[in-house]
């Protein structure tokens, strides 16, 4: 089964909503965590690999879950260092806000190069979950700037 | 209609789910053990009114302790679907709550029916029908009226107050392997342990009763053994008297996962170096001009873990990683260094669980430098669904 339809992201939150009762160990996260909408994982030409789904607790994001796309588990994965404590972790809007990842993009960006709409991507390894935003720069040349919470980048950079 | 569950079978297949979870750890013994489930709950509706699945009480004693949901339609794939502590469960309460809600929204509220419906699921309310109608929805305890279908986007993070019917919007080729799984995990529980005729009850185990003895005695009697195994690292192999001992560290750079890897791996051994140290060795460049380490090169890790401790760390590659491997090096209380396509992270513990041939689950508790300047700790990466490309070990030298 290939998900891609957006309507197709209640089946993937109910999914990762079975998968939170039995898979989160933490017990803050456990009593106040909620699931966040699921966002797609998009390869470099749209097409959708897997889904990323967040775990909030108020504006914190504690963890996410990494579906494939027969929604069976990859991971979950959090950001705590110690148990009950969002110490360190990430605001939910730094991994989930298109308009805050754009304005971390544009920062980083040549004041001439043009930005794309942000999609959820990856870098190298499905695991390696990145925002993406691709750039035209003098409307000849190309290229994608990565955001990863705090960090940007660019491949040519790298 | 897919119902999969019969009303009369609902206490014995939670029982048997809530027995299995108690006896793998995965219930906390102290909240569960001598509790007992007393009815077949409450049955949960979709809102395009096929049954979905039964809330059921669990009690200790008096208490209510728990409440399992249980599934009893096909778009679901496993008859457990979420078990709660420390929430109350008191339907008839729960209905007079909602019928004086509803009597303060509209006082001349004329119904026959209520029953509870998963509006967006896994979040409820009443429905008060006439007949087929629906008259009003009314969310769960907040007591606030469920728009209608038409109504309101979902927001940009989490979903609007809305409903939607899960078994609609359920693919129907999900619902078929949905139907599979379901019905062979039943098979396979009424093959264990078959339901009886009440004559026959008295002497039996009775699945209702969550007991971890009793439980145990019964799978002694099954030919196939059960285990769990689950070990994170310790800072000895004696694991009564420390903590599990590990540390993040999130890489510095995009592309310094290696190097992230490879300070974890060290720190666990109590060589501190910092990232930028342990990147220079291995010719990742700076942080202002980074470099990644290429596939050709995989082997400069074994050289370095040595050098960067004088050799007194023995360091190996495996080209074929396995899940032996994993566990086998967990249980030696050493970390490994994990690379798949494109990534390196370290695995710092393992758990397996197996009580029949069809009851595995094999997890890698990860710990992934990824995304820079944070990370993350995966407990649990499925083990079945990774590409392992390469794992390093380091042990101690003895003399």
């Amino acid at each position: 089964m290939k998900i891609m339809s957006e309507t197709d992201n209640k089946i993937v939150r109910e999914e990762a909503s079975k998968l939170f009762h039995t898979i989160v160990e933490d017990s803050l996260v456990k009593r106040e965590g909620r699931l966040l909408q699921p966002i797609p994982i998009v390869n470099i030409n749209g097409d959708t690999e897997a889904w990323f789904i967040g775990v909030g607790v108020n504006d914190i994001l504690a963890g996410f879950f990494q579906l494939d796309i027969n929604l069976n588990l990859m991971r979950y994965s959090s950001f705590q260092r110690r148990t009950s404590s969002l110490e360190g972790c990430p605001r939910i809007d730094a991994w989930t806000n298109s308009g805050e990842i754009l304005e971390r993009a544009r920062k980083y960006a040549l004041p001439n190069e043009q930005l794309g709409v942000p999609f959820l991507t990856y870098d190298n390894n499905i695991s390696r979950i990145v925002w993406g935003v691709r750039t035209l720069i003098h409307e000849c040349s190309s290229r994608i700037i990565y955001v990863a919470g705090d960090y940007v980048y660019s491949k040519q950079d790298t | 209609m897919s119902e999969l569950l019969r009303k009369s079978d609902v206490k014995r297949i939670t029982g048997l789910e809530l027995n299995a979870l108690q006896f793998a750890g995965v219930l906390d013994r102290g909240v569960f053990d001598g509790s007992h489930i007393t009815s077949s709950g409450t049955p949960i509706y979709d809102i395009d009114g096929e049954l979905l699945f039964y809330r059921v009480p669990v009690r200790r004693g008096q208490k209510a302790s728990a409440l399992a949901d249980v599934a009893a339609n096909s778009v679901f794939g496993a008859p457990l679907l979420a078990v709660q502590h420390g929430l109350e469960w008191e339907e008839q309460q729960i209905k007079m709550s909602a019928e004086a809600a509803a009597r303060k929204i509209r006082s001349n509220i004329d119904f026959d029916k209520m029953e509870f419906v998963a509006y967006s699921y896994p979040k409820m309310a009443i429905r008060f029908s006439k007949g087929n109608n629906e008259i009003l929805m009314l969310e769960l305890f907040s007591w606030t009226q469920v728009p209608s279908e038409r109504d309101v986007a979902p927001g940009p993070q989490e979903y609007g107050f809305s409903r939607w019917s899960l078994v609609r919007e359920t693919p129907e080729e999900k619902k078929q392997k949905n139907i599979t799984n379901y019905r062979k995990r039943v098979s396979q529980w009424d093959e264990l342990f078959p339901p009886l005729p009440p004559k026959l009850r008295k002497e039996s185990f009775k699945p209702e009763y969550i007991k971890y003895a009793e439980f145990e005695r019964q799978l002694k009697a099954i030919p196939t053994v059960p285990r769990i195994e689950t070990r994170d690292l310790y800072y000895s192999l004696d694991d009564n008297d420390h903590h599990p001992c590990y540390e993040l560290r999130g890489q510095q750079t995009g592309v310094w996962c290696v190097a992230a890897s490879v300070q974890m791996l060290l720190d666990f051994y109590r060589y501190d170096y910092e990232q930028t140290r342990v990147a220079q060795a291995l010719n990742l460049g700076t942080l202002t001009n980074p470099n990644s380490l290429p596939y050709a090169n995989d082997g400069d890790v074994v050289t370095v873990i040595e050098s960067m401790t004088g050799n007194a760390l023995n360091a190996t590659m495996n080209t074929n990683p396995s899940w032996t491997e994993f566990r086998g090096e967990i249980r030696a209380n050493h970390p490994l260094i994990s690379f798949i396509p494109g990534h390196s992270r370290t695995v710092a513990g393992y758990t397996r669980t197996s009580l029949f041939e069809w009851y595995v689950f094999r997890g890698l508790l990860v710990y992934d430098p990824w995304p820079p300047n944070a990370g993350v700790i995966t407990r649990w990466e499925n083990f079945d669904t990774q590409t392992y490309r390469r794992t390093f070990t380091a042990a101690v030298t003895m003399v």
